[in-house]
């Protein structure tokens, strides 16, 4: 598993989360990896147990994760370029969404999607 | 919910240090008195000093480890947050009882299992309406009238009403699967590992350290790995000043003062703590001179709002120069420190005349 200075424990942080809380399977930390600003950004894929979002097909995608430091996150690290990059180097071209987990200076970890271009709402 | 022990008893002391204990003191008993004082002089209410590991170096992570140190200041105040939990740190018992295979635990249901069950009611009902929508979109398609869809409608209506009302009865049989990675969890002797530790927010290290002597790190010692200290000017000292400012000040009026971050502010305030009632303020900290536009107090003020809680907004004033601030810190006088600002609050609260007439 990855863990240079820094990054790794929020890196293994997310990666219990989604293992150990959400029960999510075939987790991997990616090999690949992107250097943004001063900081290596990592990669977790996953499949969770249910589906995510009610957006049609019945079929469990794999979930591309992204861990990010919440008082980074308030910074304005993660740019709209920095997006475009994970994406197109991390990412497989049939990846349509990223979630982002932000990691909160209290160990709580917030998960939001980002979309690659325009997405219908979910319903609630 | 059932709790082993009561809630009340468990989560009596607001904070991890305890008044000491003294029999009654009879004035005109000599006896009274020689028991007084032999139990005032063999009482003690210091606490062993609780251990924290700090990793990270730009981003500071601040660990508790040890079982029985997590569960303690988890009950005494409700300090730090269970890294694999939602709040309390139930990581080891939830999956202890999870293996067991009944998924309840000694103490009742974690809040955990109850989201789980009601993420799933939730997912099944939307399944439902998915259905329906489909039944109504073929006999559209077949050319029904409009008295056939209301009859359909109501028919579903009426369907999905009863699905609804019947979920909340059966409690607790998510049919979920949960499929366990269990072997990892395990250690060479075969004991479950605790891979849950207890996270504190920096601002509630600064207090058990600083305002209570209960971590087993001095205040200097900790704003060193907090702070970089090879570039400390006002700019870099601020943040923190001003987060820790608000967040001693709720404290000391008794409240039980949590991360807001779920609902992007701040803190949030309990009026005793998570188990006993949801948090009823939201506090959005700010500079005494901060100022936004319409848009910023509107939209946190509605996330807030619509949490059915009411949104605070804590000004921090600065009373002394930053010049004497900065000397201030350098000679390690927080005290001083922190009785150079001062607390101003005001509440955000959106008004609709048809609805707050009283």
């Amino acid at each position: 598993m990855a863990n240079d200075a820094g990054d790794g424990t929020i890196v293994r942080l997310v990666r219990d989360n989604l293992a150990y809380c959400q029960f999510w399977t075939e987790l991997c930390v990616c090999d690949r990896t992107l250097a943004w600003r001063d900081q290596t950004l990592h990669l977790i894929s996953g499949r969770p147990t249910q589906k995510l979002s009610h957006d049609g097909d019945e079929e469990i995608h794999t979930e591309y994760v992204l861990p990010v430091e919440m008082s980074q996150y308030k910074k304005g690290y993660v740019t709209l370029e920095c997006l475009d990059k994970v994406f197109c180097q991390m990412c497989p071209p049939s990846a349509s969404r990223l979630t982002l987990a932000i990691v909160s200076n209290d160990g709580t970890v917030a998960f939001y999607y980002v979309y690659k271009g325009l997405h219908k709402p979910k319903r609630n | 919910m059932v709790k082993g022990r009561s809630n009340s008893l468990r989560y009596r002391y607001p904070l991890p240090v305890h008044p000491v204990d003294l029999p009654q003191l009879l004035p005109h008993s000599p006896v009274s008195w020689v028991y007084w004082i032999y139990s005032y002089v063999k009482s003690s209410n210091r606490i062993t000093k609780i251990h924290v590991e700090i990793t990270g170096d730009e981003f500071v992570h601040i660990l508790v480890k040890e079982p029985s140190q997590m569960i303690y200041l988890w009950d005494n105040g409700f300090f730090g947050t269970g890294q694999l939990s939602r709040s309390e740190p139930t990581w080891f018992e939830r999956t202890n009882a999870l293996i067991d295979g009944d998924g309840q635990s000694n103490s009742g249901t974690p809040l955990e299992r109850i989201t789980e069950q009601r993420r799933w009611e939730r997912s099944q009902f939307k399944k439902r309406r998915v259905e329906m929508e489909r039944q109504l979109l073929e006999l559209r398609k077949n050319g029904g009238t409009v008295e056939e869809e209301a009859v359909l409608l109501e028919k579903q209506r009426l369907e999905l009403r009863n699905f609804k009302a019947s979920q909340g009865s059966d409690s607790l049989t998510a049919g979920s699967k949960t499929f366990y990675d269990f072997e990892s969890l395990f250690d060479s002797e075969g004991d479950l590992a605790r891979l849950e530790a207890l996270e504190l927010m920096p601002v509630e290290a600064i207090f058990l350290s600083f305002a209570l002597p209960v971590l087993d790190i001095s205040a200097t010692a900790l704003f060193q790995r907090l702070l970089d200290y090879k570039n400390l000017c006002y700019d870099t000292i601020y943040p923190m000043i001003k987060q820790y400012v608000a967040y001693h000040h709720y404290r000391s009026h008794g409240w039980c003062v949590r991360s807001g971050i779920k609902f992007g502010c701040d803190y949030l305030l309990y009026k005793r703590g998570p188990p006993f009632h949801h948090a009823q303020f939201c506090i959005t900290v700010l500079d005494s001179d901060e100022n936004h536009d319409y848009t910023w107090y509107s939209s946190v003020a509605r996330v807030v709002g619509g949490a059915k809680k009411t949104l605070i907004l804590c000004y921090v004033e600065k009373l002394k120069s930053e010049e004497d601030i900065v000397n201030m810190w350098l000679r390690n006088d927080f005290t001083s420190v922190f009785s150079s600002f001062r607390v101003n609050e005001v509440v955000y609260k959106r008004w609709v005349p048809g609805k707050n007439r009283d």
